[in-house]
């Protein structure tokens, strides 16, 4: 049941959720919580399962958007003069400082491991893409996404 | 000696939370493989509902994976070095 679910469904369920959110990683972040939430789900008494994604999701960004806009109005009251619509200048260096942190790890990794690890998740590409890409199986593709994947908790977990 | 003692039981701990972190890293590019099957989800489940620890380690994967959504800034020149 899950895999045709989580095939059929998820990029509508992003979709959905970007068309409500309009943050693109906000989105993302409640599509992989509603996911997780099914797959802890007993399988046995779920009558629609597409509409109890939908409405977990649902729920899930109600509660977001109430809590961030809690958090909004504390940040809008204590630093009344920064509410000019621009991004403060420490979120700005908190965002280079990542990236910057994201570049250099990055740049520690083979050749093709880097390659890979840049298509597939800068590029959105597919294993079976990316293996003829490179030239290598898609389980090869695998190894290279995981050993990235380490590589990165490793450097960015500290 | 509880220092010791306290030592290895927190180096244990971590190395333990390793060990979780790989898994989920592992089952994390598993499921997103198109030729995923049902037999696989089915263990990835078992998996997640197996421990709390696997739950959590899933989730710290899940939150890396977003913050490495950050690669879309330096995509433009993936082939640059040689």
């Amino acid at each position: 049941m899950f895999v045709e679910l989580f095939r059929e469904q998820s990029v509508p369920l992003i979709k959905y959720l970007t068309s409500r959110f309009r943050d693109r990683e906000d989105a993302a972040e409640i599509a992989q919580e509603a996911w997780l939430r099914m797959y802890r789900l007993d399988d046995v008494d779920l009558d629609n399962p597409k509409a109890f994604l939908f409405q977990t999701a649902s729920n899930l960004a109600i509660d977001r958007v109430r809590r961030s806009s809690l958090e909004q109005r504390f940040t809008d009251a204590t630093f009344a003069d920064d509410d000019d619509g621009h991004p403060s200048a420490e979120r700005t260096v908190a965002a280079e400082e990542s990236l910057f942190v994201v570049e250099r790890a990055l740049a520690e990794l083979p050749e093709k491991c880097r390659q890979a690890f840049v298509m597939h998740r800068g590029q959105d590409m597919s294993y079976v893409e990316i293996a003829h890409a490179l030239g290598v199986s898609t389980s090869m593709v695998e190894k290279y996404i995981i050993r990235a994947l380490r590589h990165f908790r490793d450097k960015l977990d500290a | 000696m509880p220092h010791a003692l306290s030592n290895t039981t927190e180096s244990t701990l971590r190395s333990q939370a390793r060990g979780a972190e790989d898994a989920a890293i592992d089952w994390f590019v598993r499921l997103r493989a198109r030729d995923c099957n049902p037999s696989e989800h089915a263990r990835f489940r078992a998996w997640l509902a197996a421990d709390d620890t696997h739950d959590l380690a899933f989730r710290r994967i899940a939150r890396l994976w977003r913050r490495l959504g950050r690669v879309r800034d330096l995509a433009l020149e993936p082939t640059a070095r040689n």
